[in-house]
């Protein structure tokens, strides 16, 4: 038997195939109901989005800082608000997320930073951070990552926050363009 | 003058790690609206009225 050939009540068919090289191999299906997906099904890790910071952004000192995420390099769904600077899991898309940011904090004058703390907040809320701190030989800059993976429902919201704490008082600036990244995407799962 | 200078000028005794352990935190959203006190548990000192920073 080359081929089995599936007949729509209606219209259409569908053809199962084999290769015409040699050997044996077998497909076993899961003995479950759903449905098989191929290599052009819809199966991809959307909602994804990428969003830099277009121009440096002044810190205030000891004050945790929207960081005004407002480039977008590509946003799959329109989820990312570029004047709240906030992802939104949209309607049918809740999952599981890879999310990765990215900024460097400047004091703007050598040896000159004590501490920077990098936040993901979700819905408002600090839900990771990353804090660097020094008690001496001071730095001028650094930048700080995270990357983590978000149990999300329709509607949560993310976005990220810089704190700077310079021996100077006078705060900072978060750098610009390839300094930094905002991205994300759901996972298949 | 910044909020947290307005805050040390109230308190001058307070230092940078109370900012930074969250005992005070001091927040802005980006929303045109400015920093304000998120949050403030100092166990001496009484959170500023919007008086005393204005």
């Amino acid at each position: 038997m080359a081929d089995i050939v599936l007949t729509g009540d209606t219209s259409g068919a569908i053809t199962v195939a084999a290769p015409a090289v040699a050997g044996t191999n077998t497909i076993t299906l899961p003995a479950e109901t759903g449905t098989i997906v191929t290599s052009t099904s819809a199966a991809t890790n959307t909602p994804a989005f990428a969003v830099t910071i277009g121009s440096n952004q002044t810190l205030s000192e000891t004050t945790a800082t929207k960081a005004e995420f407002d480039t977008i390099i590509f946003d799959t769904d329109n989820a990312f608000n570029t004047s709240t600077y906030e992802f939104t899991v949209p309607t049918g898309a809740a999952g599981k997320y890879q999310i990765n940011g990215l900024v460097r904090v400047d004091s703007e004058v050598g040896a000159n930073l004590s501490s920077a703390i990098f936040y993901l907040y979700k819905n408002g809320s600090i839900k990771k951070r990353m804090y660097q701190y020094y008690t001496s030989n001071y730095i001028r800059a650094i930048a700080i990552s995270m990357s983590t993976i978000l149990d999300l429902e329709v509607g949560d919201y993310l976005s990220l926050y810089a704190y700077i704490n310079s021996v100077d008082d006078t705060g900072g600036k978060l750098n610009s363009g390839s300094y930094t990244d905002f991205s994300g995407h759901r996972l298949i799962t | 003058m910044n909020l947290y200078k307005k805050i040390m000028t109230l308190y001058p005794t307070l230092t940078k790690d109370d900012f930074a352990d969250e005992v005070i935190t001091l927040q802005d959203d980006s929303n045109g609206k400015g920093a304000y006190i998120k949050t403030w548990n100092h166990p001496t000192f009484k959170k500023p009225t919007d008086e005393e920073l204005s």
